[in-house]
């Protein structure tokens, strides 16, 4: 159990700050491009 | 000034935000990772070898699924296709690499790998440039506008064997069997795997010239099946502890914005000028391929006295017992230590011959010319990128205030 543990966290710990990375990409992403269309006048609402 | 502490390397945080940013939109406009400019890039702002691989995967993940969404939003993306796409990528990948491993096993396979590189991207580039001019040049229907070019004689072919299943590809407007996108995605992935790349230069033109996908659905499909691949590979490499996270962040923050303007300016490029775009970089891409063979050759002169010396070295063999017992193969091993000890390889040259210190740098002279050209290439396409796509607006602006005084 302990073995299966110890394998286990690093596993869970890299998905969790991948997702996290993750998330924070879509943010910046999802914000520049609404500042993008705004800024060029083809959409961004 | 950042630092990072996994490969103990000090670089400029804009520099890595300008390198994101150019990747980010080559990497939305053609639909490829990028880690053909990013990996040597990183190389020579001093980031070791086996990190910048690690890292450029992790940002390649998240710069893709930025790019992909957008695509998607556009209806560039054909998820049954893709889906495919992978199931047959990660086959020939898988076999590519055992192909690669045996042939390691016997001989020098480095050169050979290199050459089928160079030949692909210089083959590839001068058929992707021959048709686009043959196209533009007046060989289609003159009537009408040139907004990509027709399904070649090849996708054709390939469209009309009707081996069940077949398969709706409703966003790409065809029907095609199951096994011919299966077949097509396995090559190209043993290609992949064979030559140790991602393989999105290879899938966008399989894409379109021998399944017979629309540009920007290639490009939108491509990108979606990097997500998945990206995305593994940086996972097998951060358990390997060789991703600099803080890196890929930083990276990612300029390839978020960037794969906005890359995807964008798909929809404001016609689609064979974005072959041409792509016929272009490959071809600089086989450029740098051959100032790494260059690289190569002078690195051939003392390599087997380095590698001789490293396997003798009583610090090596403790590692390799320990931290580096997870590692397979010898060769990589070493590979590896000569990375993480710098120090100790200097002072190994600096007691050698001057022939071989005279190699060593014109070795690192080389793989900073392939690093450099590519630099300016990803800088110089990304600017053209962004200036065609604000013509783009700029134009529909216009025809759009024609039509409204109209």
């Amino acid at each position: 159990m302990t073995d299966m543990l110890t394998k286990l966290i690093p596993f869970l710990g890299i998905a969790a700050v991948f997702a996290v990375m993750m998330l924070f990409t879509m943010a910046v992403g999802w914000a520049s491009g609404k500042l993008i269309r705004k800024v060029l006048g083809i959409g961004g609402k | 000034m950042i630092y990072l502490p996994i490969s103990g390397v000090e670089i400029l945080a804009w520099q890595l935000i300008l390198l994101g940013f150019t990747v980010g939109v080559i990497g939305g406009f053609f639909g490829v990772g990028g880690a053909f400019m990013v990996t040597p890039a990183l190389n020579v702002f001093g980031f070791p070898m086996a990190y910048a691989i690690g890292t450029d995967m992790a940002h390649i993940a998240g710069k893709s699924i930025v790019a992909t969404a957008k695509h998607r939003k556009f209806g560039n993306v054909d998820m049954r296709l893709g889906i495919l796409m992978i199931i047959g990528t990660a086959i020939g990948i898988e076999i590519g690499a055992h192909a690669i491993m045996f042939l390691e096993k016997t001989g020098r396979v480095d050169v050979v790998v290199q050459i089928t590189y160079m030949v692909l991207l210089f083959g590839l580039s001068s058929y992707m440039m021959y048709e686009y001019f043959k196209l533009s040049r007046g060989a289609t229907d003159k009537s009408k506008p040139v907004m990509d070019a027709g399904t070649s004689g090849l996708a054709i072919t390939m469209q009309k064997i009707k081996i069940p299943p077949m398969v709706h590809l409703k966003v790409s407007g065809f029907y095609i069997s199951v096994w011919i996108i299966l077949l097509v995605s396995a090559m190209t992935g043993f290609v992949a795997g064979f030559l140790g790349v991602g393989g999105g230069f290879l899938r966008m033109p399989s894409l379109i010239y021998v399944l017979g996908c629309p540009t920007r659905v290639a490009v939108g499909t491509d990108l979606f099946e990097i997500v998945v691949t990206g995305a593994y590979g940086a996972f097998t490499y951060a358990m390997k502890g060789r991703v600099e996270l803080i890196a890929a962040c930083v990276m990612l923050i300029g390839a978020a914005v960037g794969a906005q303007f890359g995807t964008l300016a798909t929809q404001y490029v016609k689609g064979l000028k974005i072959r041409l775009y792509f016929s272009v970089t490959m071809l600089l891409a086989g450029v740098s391929v051959v100032f790494k063979f260059m690289a190569g050759t002078y690195k051939a002169v003392y390599s087997s006295s380095l590698n001789a010396w490293v396997k003798s070295n009583a610090a090596f063999m403790e590692w390799a017992k320990t931290e580096g017992s997870s590692i397979a193969s010898t060769k990589v091993q070493v590979r590896d230590w000569i990375t993480l000890n710098k120090a100790a390889v200097k002072g190994w040259f600096a007691q050698q011959s001057e022939a071989f210190q005279q190699a060593k740098a014109m070795e690192t002279m080389w793989n900073n010319y392939a690093g450099y050209l590519l630099l300016t290439a990803a800088a110089g396409l990304s600017l053209l990128i962004i200036i065609r796509m604000l013509q783009g607006v700029k134009a529909e602006k216009q025809l759009n205030l024609e039509k409204a005084n109209n």
